[in-house]
């Protein structure tokens, strides 16, 4: 796939809510207090249109955040970028001519596509996302700083990324005296686990807060990428057997599933049940 | 410490400031002599800060310029650098983000400053080397280091302002005319006078009393000129200024005339100086047919093509170099002798590709007179006035010429092919090199144009002297 092809599929506007919700397309959004921190910080990172990182580990909701937050703060003002493996600034350029809908083809010296970009970002307020951002090489920070030291862009950058990300940003001194603000997204607690969970899907509006506390224990530990997978595994597995309701059986089940090699010792010792 | 001195100053800033890097950046000013160059994120290569200069310096950088116009070796993007540099005038370059350079393109810097005679001051936003100076190869006592930027920058001093001709007709001041006429200097203005409406012939006879002073003051201080009038007899020039005298009683037997006007390089550079500032063809018909008046009042017959509005030459095929045409042809063309060839074709009228296949020799140091085979009689040269808008590209291509140390320096554009040269006109968009039909000579008009002193002069310049041309028409 050419650098372009590639650039297509890695810069996209904040226009599709449900495509957010890993697994789960009619999940609802529920304001943790992880998200309700994001947004207020990303209020104010736009305001001062500064440079932020929200940083933690995957599955405690920092993409799902950051783009939620986005699409009530600067929904048309917003480009994505995301990189799944080490891009070059070259792929980075690529992603944002496309993110950015520049029109014709991308350039091909360096110079002139800056030339370009700077153009593009002087013309109004951008906020530039860049997801994965531990994914990032020095030059690539270096090319995020290039594009908001200049003095006619007006953009604010928002790094998102796993557990790494604060390590790695934090070591490049042109990007540790510019960011405006951190944040560290952290595993919800169980109090708030007992909140959030019935609001996030239909399958849990009416569960036993007992049964989503075992849940919780078992198989979600706080983490709503987990959460969405196990929602999603007991709507198969209720699915299968319309009769089932939501117990602590399916969600045996469903941990057999999802936890590989300890759950498959606890099938030998237990004879783990079907739903 | 006075600019522009080969110095290297380091701004170390071991925290990257932000701050210190936006006022960098902000810095950026070429009024002033300054610029500022933000090197290409992800590249460390001499031949990408090459580019970025010219960047800086407001050239197009596209992957179609630096190729075509082999800038794609780190002595090219150098040379050229330093030339833009050197005809500008700048005097400090400023580089941030320097630790993130190579040290070629560290190197690079350093010789930028000793050839271009400026300053360069390096913002190092990270741990600081051993040694300045080894690290950029810089001589020791050239190196200075501080952290104050603003002090550093405090001694811009603006560009000197760009000079004009004085009493030159404003070029928007000639209206389309109905009609030249095509009558030769005897009829000229009369029939100008006749044919045009008042508006008209006031625009057009500025232009022509434009040339009429400019041949009146050039002979006037042209020591062949005054040779040449000491040569007629004693009785002739030594008559009393109020003594009434016509022409036919100045061209009467037994004079020692015609004598030839024999600086032709000097008559060519003053007839194409008319075209410099020429807003368009018509323009610089009324200007010669008027410099013919003032020179024939001088004594000296000036002869020009017949059909002098279908010839072609400077004013009449070529544009007018102006700093705006300047600008756009820097801009597309960051490459100095594709600059200086496309420039070259604006002046002379001639077609982008001859400027190629014809001898340019480099500009003289003291002087604004282009030589070239370019529209000269065969195995002749042609001397052209260079306006002063096209000067810095021509003396920029002499230095690129020199610095990459170019096989053949005795003509500027000998290593072009002319095929590349159509490209660059092309690439500014200009309209250059009117085709002209088979049979027509391929001189230029001002090549072809001819001076014999014929008699004593009419008119004398000097303190109190009379307008040669007193008739006002309002």
């Amino acid at each position: 796939m050419t650098p372009d092809a590639l650039a297509r599929e890695r810069a996209w506007l904040l226009d599709d809510e449900q495509s957010d919700h890993y697994l789960l397309p009619d999940a609802q959004i529920v304001a943790t207090t992880a998200l309700r921190t994001c947004k207020g910080n990303l209020q104010d990172v736009i305001e001062a249109e500064a440079m932020t990182c929200m940083y933690g580990d995957a599955g405690f909701g920092k993409s799902l955040a950051v783009n939620a937050a986005l699409r009530e703060l600067a929904a048309h003002h917003t480009v994505r970028v995301v990189f799944r493996s080490r891009p070059y600034p070259r792929d980075i350029r690529h992603a944002l001519f496309h993110g950015l809908a520049l029109p014709g083809q991308p350039p091909g010296h360096p110079i002139e596509f800056d030339r370009l970009l700077k153009a593009a970002l002087a013309e109004r307020f951008r906020v530039l996302v860049c997801d994965e951002a531990q994914w990032m090489a020095r030059d690539c920070f270096e090319y995020w700083r290039h594009l908001w030291d200049d003095r006619h862009t007006r953009i604010a950058i928002v790094f998102v990324g796993g557990g790494d990300c604060y390590r790695v940003l934090r070591r490049e001194p042109m990007l540790a005296s510019r960011i405006y603000l951190w944040q560290q997204f952290r595993k919800m607690e169980l109090e708030e686990v007992l909140c959030v969970v019935p609001v996030f899907h239909a399958v849990w509006a009416k569960a036993d807060p007992a049964l989503i506390a075992y849940a919780d224990q078992r198989i979600g530990h706080g983490n709503f990428r987990k959460w969405a997978r196990l929602t999603r595994h007991v709507l198969q597995g209720l699915a299968r057997d319309r009769d089932r309701e939501l117990d602590e059986k399916v969600l045996q089940w469903v941990a057999s599933r999802t936890e590989g090699g300890d759950a498959t010792r606890r099938r030998h010792a237990h004879d783990h049940p079907r739903p | 410490m006075p600019p522009g001195d080969g110095m290297l100053t380091i701004i170390h800033d071991p925290e990257d400031d932000p701050q210190i890097t936006r006022d960098a950046l902000a810095a950026h000013n070429p009024e002033h002599r300054q610029i500022t160059v933000h090197p290409t994120a992800g590249t460390e290569s001499a031949i990408v800060l090459g580019a970025d200069v010219l960047a800086a310096l407001g050239c197009s950088i596209t992957q179609h310029t630096t190729r075509r116009q082999h800038l794609g070796t780190a002595l090219h993007a150098f040379a050229a650098a330093a030339a833009w540099l050197l005809v500008d005038g700048i005097e400090v370059v400023i580089v941030p983000r320097a630790h993130l350079l190579s040290p070629p393109a560290r190197h690079w810097l350093s010789r930028l400053a000793t050839t271009a005679h400026l300053r360069v001051v390096a913002v190092w936003h990270g741990p600081a080397p051993q040694h300045w100076a080894e690290a950029f190869r810089h001589p020791q006592h050239l190196v200075r280091e501080t952290e104050d930027l603003n002090g550093v920058l405090a001694g811009a001093r603006p560009r000197p302002p760009v000079a004009h001709s004085v009493g030159e007709p404003m070029p928007e001041a000639l209206p389309t005319l109905a009609e030249l006429p095509h009558s030769g200097m005897a009829r000229f203005r009369a029939e100008a006078y006749r044919t045009l409406d008042a508006t008209q012939f006031a625009a057009l006879d500025a232009h022509y009393r434009y040339g009429l002073h400019a041949a009146c003051q050039w002979l006037g201080g042209h020591e062949l000129y005054h040779t040449l009038v000491r040569t007629l007899a004693p009785a002739a020039t030594q008559r009393r200024p109020d003594e009434p005298v016509c022409l036919a009683r100045a061209l009467g037997r037994g004079r020692p005339v015609p004598l030839r006007w024999s600086d032709t390089a000097g008559l060519q550079a003053f007839l194409s100086g008319l075209a410099v500032t020429s807003p368009v063809p018509a323009a610089l018909i009324a200007r010669v047919r008027g410099a013919q008046a003032g020179m024939l009042l001088h004594g000296v017959l000036l002869q020009v093509p017949l059909d002098l509005a279908s010839a072609h030459g400077p004013g009449l095929t070529g544009i007018r170099v102006t700093e705006q045409i300047t600008q756009r042809i820097r801009r597309a063309l960051p490459n100095p002798r594709f600059a200086a060839a496309v420039a070259v074709a604006a002046l002379t009228g001639a077609r982008p590709s001859d400027v190629a296949l014809n001898a340019v020799a480099p500009l003289p140091r003291h002087s604004s007179d282009l030589v070239t085979e370019l529209g000269g009689w065969s195995a002749s040269k042609a001397v052209y006035r260079v306006p002063l808008a096209a000067e810095p590209l021509l003396r920029a291509a002499a230095i690129f010429c020199a610095l990459t140390r170019d096989p053949s320096p005795g003509s500027l554009f000998a290593a072009l092919h002319p095929d590349e040269v159509n490209a660059a006109a092309a690439a500014t968009g200009l309209s250059l090199g009117r085709p002209w039909s088979a049979g027509e000579p391929s001189h230029a008009w001002h090549a072809a144009s001819a001076a014999w002193l014929v008699g004593e002069p009419l008119h004398r310049t000097g303190p109190g002297t009379n307008d040669p041309l007193p008739v006002a028409v309002s």
